[in-house]
This record gives C-alpha cells, structure tokens and sequence, in this order.
C-alpha cells in the first residue's frame, strides 16, 4: 500500500489527526488546482478548505484501488465548479471593466500585458472549458482522466480544451506574434 | 489531401494519436508544420505560476480543517445535515442543562449551567463549535444572496441556487434557534430575516420570472442584508480565530 492508502486506514479506523498528512501531501497541489480554476486566491482557499472537509466526510466512499490524488482533484473540481457558478455572472461584470491588454516593446509592459491577456482569456471560457484545459494543460492529465474527472464523454473533453484553447488564442496570439 | 484542422492540431499537441495519413501529411505539408508550430508558441506561452504560498501554508490549512472535523464524530456523506444534526445535538444538551438547573432539587450548583443568556459574557455567548457551525451558515448564506442580487433578468437558470437554498434552509432554523438559545440574539435575528429570502428560492421550481426576481433583488438590497451577513460574518470570525490559541493541546500540532 502507499503513504495515501495507510493514512486513510488509520482515518478510517478513528484516528481523524492522521488526516492531516493528506493535507500536508496534497494541500499545494490543491490550492495551484484551485486557483487556476477560480482565478482568485481567497476562492482558492475556500475551495482547498471545501475540498479537504468534503474528502473527510465521504472517505468511506473512496474506492481503495484508485488514486486519492485523482479523486481529491475531482473533488477539488467539483468544489471550484459550484463556486464559480455562483460568481460567474458577478465576475464577467468586472471583466468589462478592465482595459485591453497593451503590447509594447519592453519586456516588463509585456509580460504585463500578456498576463492580463491570459486572466481575460481565461475568464471568456466557461467552466467545462476551463476546467478541461487546466486539466489538461497544467496539471497534464490525460482526456481519458480528465473525462472521468468530469463525468463526460471522450469526444465532449476534447471538444471542451480545443474551444477553450481557440479561446485563448484570440486572446493571446497577437502578443506572441508581437515578441 | 486536405491540412490539418485547428481541433486535430490542438489534440495532437496534447497527446492524441493521428491517424497515419495525418501524420504522413503533416511531415510533407509546409503550412501544416507553420500552424503547428505557431500552436505549440502559443500555448508554450501560457504559464501560471500562481500566487506565492508561505511555507507552512499546509499547516494552516489543516489548523482552519481541524477544528471542522472536530464537529464531526467520523465522516460522513451530507456535510450539512451532518451540521444541522450537531447543532440540534447541542440544542437538546443546552435544553437539558438550562432544565436542570432550574430544578430546586438539582445537585448541581444553578449558576454553572442556568445562568440567563442576558448575563453572560458576550465572549461565552456561542460556543467554539457552534461558532463555527454558525460561521459556515451566515457565510454560505452571504454567497447565495450576492449571487442572486447579482443575476441579470435574463439568467433564469437557477438550478445551482435552488439547491443551495434548500441545504441552508434545513440548517437555517436549528443554527437560528441555537443562536437564540446561547445569547447571540443579533444572530439569530439576522437568521430570522433571511429565511423568507431562502425559502423563496428553495421553491422557486423552475426559476424566477423578470419581476420576481426584481422582487427578490430589491427585497435584498433594501435591508442591507449581504452588509449585515458580512458584518456578522466577520465578528464571528473574529471570535473563533480569538479562541483558537485555546485549544486542548491534544488536537494541536
Ligand atoms: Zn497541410
């Protein structure tokens, strides 16, 4: 068994501290999921939070054979899916009021500018479309994975990371090009 | 044969098998090896680092966890009902001691367990872990409302906030009675006042039309209540981060 399978044994068997070490293993990677997908770092923390207390209360469902990391990320998902349902709307109000992207020569403008871009580029797709291609690009699973993460067929997960990714090349192509 | 579309370009980058006709193509095609490459700039570009986390960030997290789980006796699967069935546990025992105490043949000492909600100490009012019961309720709740005051007439897809209204509002009522029940009346008013709101939305079946949920809006906006949930919100975060410090060194790390 690894590390994840006798930690959660003891959990399981009552000693609730031992938790804990799950925290300590995933918790990062968690928090750099969360925030990709929420784009904002005290929805990201509220997401770990959720993410961590859901993972304890239904570690009795966990099927031993899997992987904890892959169903603590669908968890994690999940948990940034509702958030960013509620404030989905309240956001894109905030995006129009944020200036165009600016391409200049010097390279700190630049990098500016191209994270501008990329927040503005990230917030244009919807949360499916996000979802896959945080998946797929940062945390570099599979469409297969990424599709039972989701609960979706094959064909919808790549449908889903080549809508997001034209997206964001309407987006940030221009700055590429511009470099 | 024909190049390769924009979709085949951006699976075959993240990993998808070709077929060998494709690939054939791509080997012989200029173009096709320009867009692909031009592809692979673009989405080598995008990088995310995301904010600095401090060192111990883990350890926080597990010191803001622990004290949830502690309302916990073992996992389980509806986190709000296990909430609500805490709060009504605590509700019985709170009854139970007040009911003694005010027994004239009770042994036990009347002012360690009836002294009126009105005396005690505002700091004594909620207990650590009802505080943090309640502090999970008022903040939900807040999210919900901002939500909904935020919706634009023509979003009438309120599946998501239906379901969370109907969590909260089996919560809603033990929190507010036990809010009641420990001295914390300005809790329990604030409670009190956005139980219609929930119920309204718990019900809402298929969604609210333009004036309903004009209704709604204004209803929300004009008592203040997203301010008054936020201010309560953080007085109570206040008070359990103030207690923190306190407890048993058995759960800490
Ligand atoms: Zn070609």
């Amino acid at each position: 068994m690894d590390d994840d399978a006798v930690t959660i044994d003891r959990v399981l068997g009552g000693d609730s501290d031992a938790f804990r070490f799950l925290v300590e293993r995933h918790g990062r990677a968690v928090f750099r999921l969360a925030y990709r997908l929420t784009r904002s770092q005290q929805d990201a923390d509220d997401v770990v939070q959720e993410t961590f207390l859901r993972a304890y209360r239904h570690l009795p469902s966990f099927d031993a054979r899997s992987s904890f990391s892959t169903w603590l990320f669908r968890i994690a998902t999940n948990s940034a899916c509702d958030l960013m349902r509620r404030s989905m709307r309240h956001r894109t109000e905030e995006l129009d009021e944020m200036s165009e992207p600016v391409v200049s020569d010097g390279d700190p403008a630049m990098r500016i500018g191209f994270r501008a871009a990329l927040e503005r580029g990230m917030e244009r797709l919807t949360g499916s479309e996000r979802t896959a291609f945080v998946l797929r690009h940062f945390e570099g699973m599979s469409i297969d994975e990424i599709s039972a993460v989701l609960g979706t067929e094959t064909s919808a997960t790549k449908q889903a990371v080549f809508r997001a990714v034209r997206k964001l090349r309407q987006v940030l192509d221009p700055l590429v090009r511009a470099t | 044969m024909s190049h390769l579309t924009e979709e085949q370009q951006v699976l075959a980058h993240y990993g998808e098998p070709l077929d060998d006709a494709l690939v054939a193509h791509l080997e012989s095609c200029e173009q096709c090896r320009r867009d692909r490459d031009t592809l692979v700039a673009s989405l080598a570009a995008i990088e995310d680092p995301g904010p600095e986390l401090p060192h111990d960030y883990e350890q926080q997290v597990w010191h803001r966890l622990h004290w949830q789980l502690r309302r916990d006796a073992r996992p389980n699967r509806h986190w709000w009902l296990a909430s609500a069935a805490a709060s009504a546990l605590l509700l019985v025992a709170v009854g139970f001691l007040a009911g003694r105490g005010s027994r004239p043949n009770d042994p036990v000492p009347t002012v360690r367990h009836a002294q009126p909600a009105a005396e005690r100490p505002p700091d004594a009012t909620l207990d650590a872990v009802m505080t943090s019961a309640v502090t999970e309720q008022v903040g939900r709740s807040e999210r919900l409302l901002t939500s909904l005051s935020n919706l634009s007439p023509d979003e009438s897809d309120l599946e998501a906030e239906r379901l969370t209204a109907e969590r909260l509002l089996v919560s809603n009522r033990i929190h507010r009675a036990v809010a009641r029940e420990q001295g914390a009346p300005e809790v329990a008013a604030l409670l009190d006042e956005i139980e219609p709101i929930l119920l309204e939305i718990a019900h809402s079946g298929s969604g609210l039309d333009d004036s309903e949920l004009d209704a709604l809006q204004e209803r929300i906006e004009s008592r203040g209540l997203i301010f008054k949930l936020r201010v309560i919100s953080s007085t109570l975060e206040s008070k359990s981060s103030k207690r923190r410090p306190s407890s048993p060194p058995a759960t800490r790390l």
